[in-house]
């Protein structure tokens, strides 16, 4: 299995550097930059004013120059620094990484809740009015969109109802558990958990009706296997059969895909952050380009390739290890 | 006469006149700028009355991005840097030079050096003295190329500081510079603690120290920043809330609805209080709404080095087919100005004149105007407009107008940056012109034939030799003559077809008290204070 | 669900039905329009898919007023059921005095010739790809397919932000976008047919007699794998038209005076509590045209490969 990591390591790795490299050339191509940006603002500043601080910046380097000195940087853990708020970039995502990982982490375990106990009746109650209803939430799940859903939740929940706020983020629930066990200050949770629901159940919602649909067709195929119904033959109760016996083994080819979907929904679900205001990486790459904070672009881009390729080794090594005929075979 | 040959009581008095003339705010096309301390008329300390204090919550609609004043060109940056930060003198309401670390100044060496003496006994919020040592490294750093600092030009042929003695310091210009007061008024200009910044390194801009009447206590990021009043201020008053937070609320519905919870206590600054809301914000009893007119404009700008905008009939034409009334009631909801020439009349240097050379709404008109330059209907343009929400439904409004006379016009709505870097390319036909200035000066960078800001690129030599004139005019009766004969010009060209003027918008909790909204769109912080 | 994860979704669709995997059989007419009569999912996709067309075709005569007429007292015009709304603007009118109604119609063909222009080019490069790739293998394969994954791995709103910022945003830059996110799903599913076709006997024995190689792409693959394309392809319209509505929220979608329903969703964001009708109306035209494009595929897909269901 070694060889095997190291390979996939070294694809990544290639992956990663090409990524950099397309988005230097890009930022090149890009009209307009960070300098432009900021005496768009200060029309008393003139043509030598803004030549003298792209100067200053390093922004009139060349874009090979700059590709090799930042992978250069980037290989021993800079980042870079930057140019609008003038820290270092590491540091900006590392402040926004939480939120969105967060979020990510709830939006998962809200999908698979719901989608697995579908998934599985579904499948057992083949052609059921069960079964009717299940397909009828997984396209409507395919279909909606998360922006519309949010704006929906928002017209619905916040204008409407008033119960819940429309956007914003206070802070994680995970990281108040603790305080909230020591004081019996449960009211604190609840008070930072309102603001995940409304995004989270948006992004859930098509998760979940992806993921019961893959649950039940992978159900279905295992349940035809010959030891599931060996098993059934031999009188295991059929609750042991299906979890013990037919979940399990259907989970697995389901692992994979959730495996794409955290990668996807870390390196940033940007539309579900623009319409909460969530403080996430998705949000914050966006700034970066519309600024022309091009170390910063780069940083992101990066940082969310990276989270998406190491979860897609991850799933991999993970598939391996836990899949039977995998390892046999 | 050249500058430097005038004696220095004279000079200065000129530098006075430019910096009243630019009274309140500066800058910032994209939100209002702050500069100054309107706040700094306050009563003095022994005037505030039991219960005054209390924490004043405002929502904003941007977060700044570094509170390194030296460090930042943007508004709300700005407008937090006001608060924590002591810059030599300040401009009060009225636009006065006033003392601020400095007491008193003179001009020396041709009007190329101001001396400042210092007040004695003022400490930085970490505790370290802020002495003429300190003005000298704060420009020093603010010079030095590593520091890129966007806002150094601020300063002009700014060359070196000079410590005299312990309170004494001689900042020395390169040449005689008359607008000096407006860099050295604003935050970027403001002296800084040695100390703290080689302590912080590049963390200084998240982790602020001034000598300002409000101390930095915190800053979490896409959340919010909390200052709290420094009592041992000396250069004015101390203020009059304990605490200031500035929230960061990006959703309009979101912010509108703290404020009605009273989660928060104010709406100021940028886009904090959208236009759209005025009318539901106005219905709320327990909400105070202050407005004022913006220094501000928003106009067409032809593209004069192509067709057919070189035909000054189709100028005419387009700045006849527009109905600003409609404009106004749909993009605006009614809230704003109509503008009659390139200036709004908020700015000092404003012709009246130019309401007589007004193009009225007339679409037969424009269409005759439209024929006889031989124009044919179903004529395509193009139009740069950047992406903000009341500049692109404006846009939309035009585009509309001119389809009724004929023309099919292609709006490009672009962010900031594409905004900036393709209209100066010159590649559209009609730009949307939006600006925020404090002085008539704009007229140079917007129509001047060699001006930063010029994207109808034409050249026109009396126009430019009375925007030059204007900028060495020594008295105001002069400058204004010239500043009426530039408007005249550009009207009479049909350069420009000024469309509004916009409003800045606050609204408070009626439990804020003493809260007046200042011509940057920023309530004056240091007054307003809260029942508790 | 349109965020980031385009490919994915329709990846999973995809692989849950073991799509590639399967020979496809016969499509004959008659079989088909059988099994439609019989599917009520089948045939209620194809109802909607149906109206949005026909809409979108007919938007000019049906449009009651014209899209970009802004009239002042049709500004915030409440739906005619609520009350101070007329029927002479069934979903009222928006921020600008526009109809909403008559938008709504106009922008059905904004979306649907993103969405055709979009799946063609992607299915077409897509499938050339994969072909190509599966039947040469090697240095080729591995190059198309190491694109893929770099493409997979570029993070598709950023990319789709910097195409728009480098080209300006429009029609032609959104299908570009769009297009170079999607034809990845095409190049697996055709190589994967490819690849097994290719251990086939047949191949084997055309290839020893000399037939060139794209005459075996060309005979063999292209027509294996075409129900797979065209179940693909079916469902990923829903996609696209989802993803231009999203990149249109964003502000990145095709210019005024074009209607686009993302267009009027995101402007209606602005008036949520006074004006909830401008977000109603063209969110609930977008749900509708996906659920049936959606059901339709899925029909199509127990169709071609009717082992899933069974």
């Amino acid at each position: 299995m070694l060889p095997l990591i190291i390979k996939r390591i070294g694809y990544a790795l290639i992956i990663i550097a090409g990524i950099a490299f397309v988005v230097s050339a890009m930022t090149k191509l890009v009209p307009g930059d960070p300098v432009d940006v900021m005496a768009a603002g200060n029309p008393g500043m003139t043509e030598a004013d803004k030549a003298r601080l792209r100067s200053q910046l390093g922004l009139d380097r060349s874009m090979m120059d700059q590709y090799v000195s930042y992978l250069g940087n980037a290989l021993q853990g800079d980042l870079g620094t930057s140019l609008r708020q003038r820290v270092p970039t590491a540091q900006l995502i590392l402040e926004r990484l939480p939120a969105t990982a967060e979020l990510t982490l709830w939006s998962m375990v809200l999908a698979l809740l719901v989608a697995v106990p579908i998934g599985v009746v579904t499948a057992l109650r083949r052609d059921s009015p069960v079964d009717t209803a299940g397909t009828v939430v997984a396209v409507l799940g395919v279909s909606t969109p998360s922006f519309l859903l949010g704006v929906l939740l928002i017209l619905l929940f916040s204008v409407q109802l008033g119960w819940l706020p429309a956007s914003g983020y206070k802070g994680s629930v995970i990281a108040a558990i603790p305080r909230a066990i020591v004081e019996g200050r449960f009211d604190l949770l609840w008070q930072k958990a309102r603001y995940f629901l409304l995004p989270s159940v948006s992004l859930a919602f098509g998760l979940m009706a992806v993921n019961a649909r893959l649950i039940r067709s992978a159900m279905i195929e295992t349940i035809r296997q010959d030891y599931v119904q060996f098993a059934r033959a031999k009188g295991v109760p059929p609750r042991t059969v299906v979890l013990r016996h037919a979940l399990r083994n259907a989970i697995i080819p389901v692992i994979t895909m959730i495996g794409l979907q955290l990668g996807n929904l870390l390196s940033g679900a940007i539309v579900a952050e623009t319409v909460f205001a969530w403080p996430g990486i998705g949000r914050l790459s966006v700034q970066a380009i519309t600024t022309r904070d091009y170390p910063l672009v780069q940083a992101t881009v990066l940082i969310t390739a990276v989270l998406f390729v190491a979860m897609n080794l991850i799933v991999d090594l993970l598939y391996h290890v836990i899949d039977p005929r995998m390892r046999h075979g | 006469m050249s500058l430097d040959q005038i004696n220095p009581q004279e000079f200065l008095e000129l530098t006075y006149a430019r910096a009243r003339q630019s009274v309140l705010s500066r800058r910032a096309v994209l939100g209002g700028f702050a500069a100054l301390a309107a706040a700094m008329v306050l009563p003095d300390r022994a005037a505030f009355a039991e219960g005054r204090g209390g924490t004043l919550r405002i929502g904003r609609d941007q977060e700044p991005d570094s509170l390194d004043p030296q460090k930042t060109l943007v508004a709300v940056s700005d407008q937090t840097n006001n608060w924590i930060y002591e810059p030599l003198a300040r401009l009060d309401t009225d636009g006065n030079v006033v003392p601020g670390l400095a007491e008193r100044w003179d001009v020396t060496d041709n009007n190329k050096t101001i001396v400042f003496h210092l007040r004695d006994g003022v400490t930085f919020h970490d505790g370290s003295p802020v002495d003429a040592e300190a003005c000298a490294w704060t420009t020093q750093r603010i010079m030095d190329p590593a520091t890129a600092s966007p806002s150094a030009y601020l300063l002009g042929p700014f060359d070196k500081a000079e410590v005299i003695d312990r309170l004494t310091v001689a900042y020395q210009f390169k040449e005689p510079f008359v607008p000096l007061w407006i860099g050295l008024s604003s935050p970027a200009a403001a002296i800084l603690p040695r100390k703290s910044i080689e302590a912080l390194g590049d963390q200084f801009g998240r982790n602020p120290v001034g000598c300002g009447p409000f101390r930095f206590a915190g800053w979490a990021p896409d959340t919010g920043i909390k200052l709290v009043r420094f009592d041992d201020y000396k250069c004015g008053p101390v203020g009059a809330p304990d605490e200031v937070q500035f929230l960061y609320f990006p959703e309009d519905s979101t912010r509108i609805a703290a404020l009605e919870t009273g989660e928060i206590d104010v709406l100021a600054t940028g886009q904090a209080v959208p236009v759209d809301a005025v009318r539901r914000l106005r219905q709320n009893g327990e909400i105070q709404l202050l407005s004022r007119a913006r220094q501000g404009l928003r106009a067409l700008v032809f593209n004069m080095s192509k067709p057919p905008f070189d035909d000054i009939r189709v100028r005419q034409a387009v700045s006849h087919a527009i109905d600003r009334e409609k404009v106004l009631a749909f993009a605006l909801d009614g809230n704003g100005q109509i503008a009659h020439g390139p200036l709004p009349t908020t700015i000092p240097g404003y012709s009246k004149a130019v309401e007589t050379l007004d193009y009225a709404y007339d679409q037969a008109k424009a269409k005759a105007l439209l024929a006889e330059a031989g124009q044919q209907p179903g004529l395509k343009l193009r139009m740069i407009t950047s992406d903000m929400p009341p500049v692109r439904r404006t846009a939309e409004i035009v585009q509309t107008e001119l389809r009724d006379i004929g023309i099919e016009l292609e709006i490009q709505s672009l962010p900031v940056a594409e905004w900036a870097s393709l209209s100066s390319k010159g590649e559209h036909h009609i730009f949307f012109m939006a600006y925020e200035y404090n002085d008539a000066d704009i007229l140079y960078a917007a129509l001047h034939s060699q001006g930063s800001y010029n994207r109808s690129f034409h050249k026109d030599p009396t126009l430019d030799k009375l925007l030059e004139g204007q900028r060495v005019a020594f008295d105001p009766a002069g400058r204004q003559a010239l500043l009426d004969d530039a408007q005249a010009l550009i009207m009479r060209q049909a350069y420009w077809a000024p469309l509004f003027e916009p409003l800045n918008f606050a609204a408070l909790s009626s439990a804020v008290q003493d809260a007046a909204l200042r011509s940057d769109g920023d309530i004056s912080v240091s007054t307003a204070w809260i029942e508790s | 669900m349109a965020d980031s994860t385009l490919s994915q979704v329709v990846g999973s669709q995809a692989m849950g039905t073991g799509l590639s995997a399967e020979p496809a059989p016969d499509v004959a007419r008659g079989r088909f329009v059988k099994a439609l009569r019989r599917s009520p999912k089948g045939l209620a996709g194809l109802l909607l898919v149906g109206l949005v067309l026909a809409c979108a075709a007919a938007a000019p005569i049906l449009a009651p007023h014209d899209p970009a007429q802004q009239v002042l007292g049709w500004r915030f015009l409440p739906p005619a059921w609520a009350t101070g709304g007329s029927w002479e603007h069934i979903l009222g009118g928006d921020n600008l005095g526009r109809d909403i109604f008559s938008r709504i119609l106009v922008g059905a063909r904004t979306s649907i010739a993103v969405a055709v222009v979009v799946v063609t080019l992607a299915a077409t490069i897509g499938s050339l790809l994969g072909a190509v790739a599966g039947y040469a293998g090697g240095i080729v394969d591995n190059i198309i397919m190491r694109l893929a994954d770099f493409l997979l791995a570029f993070p598709f709103l950023l990319l789709a932000l910097m195409i728009m910022a480098i080209l300006g945003p429009g029609f032609w830059t959104m299908v570009l976008a769009l297009s170079i996110a999607l034809w990845v799903n095409y190049a697996r599913v055709v190589r994967g047919e490819a690849l097994r076709i290719e251990q086939m006997e047949f191949v084997e024995a055309a290839r020893s007699i000399g037939v060139p190689g794209w005459r075996i792409v060309l005979g063999h693959v292209v027509p294996n794998v075409i129900p797979s394309v065209l179940v693909l392809a079916t469902l990923e319209v829903a996609l696209v038209i989802i993803a231009e509505a999203a990149l249109s929220f964003l502000g990145l979608g095709v210019q005024p005076p074009t209607p686009s329903w993302g267009k009027m969703i995101s402007e209606g964001r602005d008036f949520l509590y006074d004006a909830p009708w401008m977000v109603l109306g063209p969110g609930l035209v977008i749900l509708m045209t996906s659920v049936g494009i959606n059901l339709f595929g899925d029909f199509l897909r127990d169709f071609i490969d009717p082992r899933t269901e069974r």
